[in-house]
């Protein structure tokens, strides 16, 4: 599953009623909308903590990492006043994702919570833009932040299992970033290195503004 | 509150330019973790089909932030953007 695919079924949910859309599928073409940012956030953390799926000595630990992405934790993450030292990819996004998971909230739970079908398209396409100017390899850096804060026990022994000592290595490499608070990060992303291949994307004139 | 929905309207005016904003509301709440939010509800008038301009509203949050003040300043901002033909079907069925 693709996180791009989410979105078109989004927008199949709103356009499947002539005129004006049922409230079930407003609900439910939002919450699509917002289970694409999760999943591309999800399949980002694993490709960038594993290496991606098609390995299968790392199936496994992948699959752990992706499915160690939890809704409320990766919302605190969005939320802390570090993103704003990220690029503005990053920012986007993870503002993107805190709207639209209360929104999504509501449009789960909340029974006496009405949608228009103007909403609901803004909130598609804000979303995919979301995705799309943080698809490169900023949003692996975000990434990074919510797996070093929140990532679960059992992903960290995962990906300690599928690789030995580098695993363990990097396991213990995360738990001690973890203690050590925010500077790590700022370390991370003034790295030299790093700081090129975020900014240069940005400079480039991908995001608009 | 006021002087915080001063500052909402004019930043979404500012933000969108050259559409045609019929309404800003403010309201303070608060999510369901708990958190405190400030619900921000723009009513906008363009043409049958037309659409906002994603790109601009992508980045609406992050330019907010840090205008916000006071007592409020550090609500997270949720938009709601509606057109004036919906956000009207939405008070006659809230009626």
């Amino acid at each position: 599953m693709k996180p791009l695919d989410l979105i078109s079924s989004a927008r199949l949910l709103i356009n499947s009623d002539k005129g004006k859309p049922s409230q079930v599928n407003l609900r439910r073409s939002l919450s699509s909308a917002y289970y694409a940012m999760f999943h591309c956030l999800a399949r980002t953390s694993a490709d960038l903590l594993v290496g991606g799926p098609s390995a299968e000595k790392s199936k496994h630990a992948w699959q752990q990492v992706y499915r160690a992405v939890e809704h409320s934790a990766t919302k605190n993450a969005c939320k802390d006043k570090i993103i704003r030292d990220f690029p503005k990819p990053i920012e986007d996004f993870a503002n993107t994702f805190v709207t639209m998971q209360t929104k999504r909230h509501s449009a789960d739970y909340d029974p006496f919570f009405t949608l228009v079908k103007s909403e609901v398209l803004h909130d598609i396409d804000t979303i995919e833009s979301a995705i799309k100017y943080s698809r490169a390899r900023q949003l692996k850096i975000s990434a990074l932040f919510v797996h070093l804060y929140y990532l679960k026990k059992e992903a960290r022994r995962a990906v300690a299992g599928a690789f030995g000592l580098c695993g363990g290595w990097l396991a213990g490499w995360l738990y001690a970033c973890r203690q050590a608070s925010v500077q790590i990060f700022y370390i991370i992303y003034k790295f030299p290195f790093a700081s090129c291949q975020l900014v240069a994307p940005i400079n480039a004139g991908i995001h608009p503004s | 509150m006021d002087q915080i929905q001063k500052i909402v309207a004019s930043f979404v005016k500012d933000r969108l330019k050259g559409v045609s904003i019929d309404s800003v509301t403010v309201e303070p709440d608060v999510d369901n973790d708990g958190d405190r939010v400030l619900k921000i509800t723009v009513v906008y008038d363009i043409g049958k089909g037309s659409t906002l301009d994603s790109n601009k509203l992508v980045g609406m949050v992050r330019h907010l932030k840090p205008q916000l003040l006071g007592e409020h300043g550090g609500d997270f901002p949720l938009f709601r953007f509606l057109s004036k033909t919906d956000a009207a079907k939405l008070k006659n069925e809230a009626a």
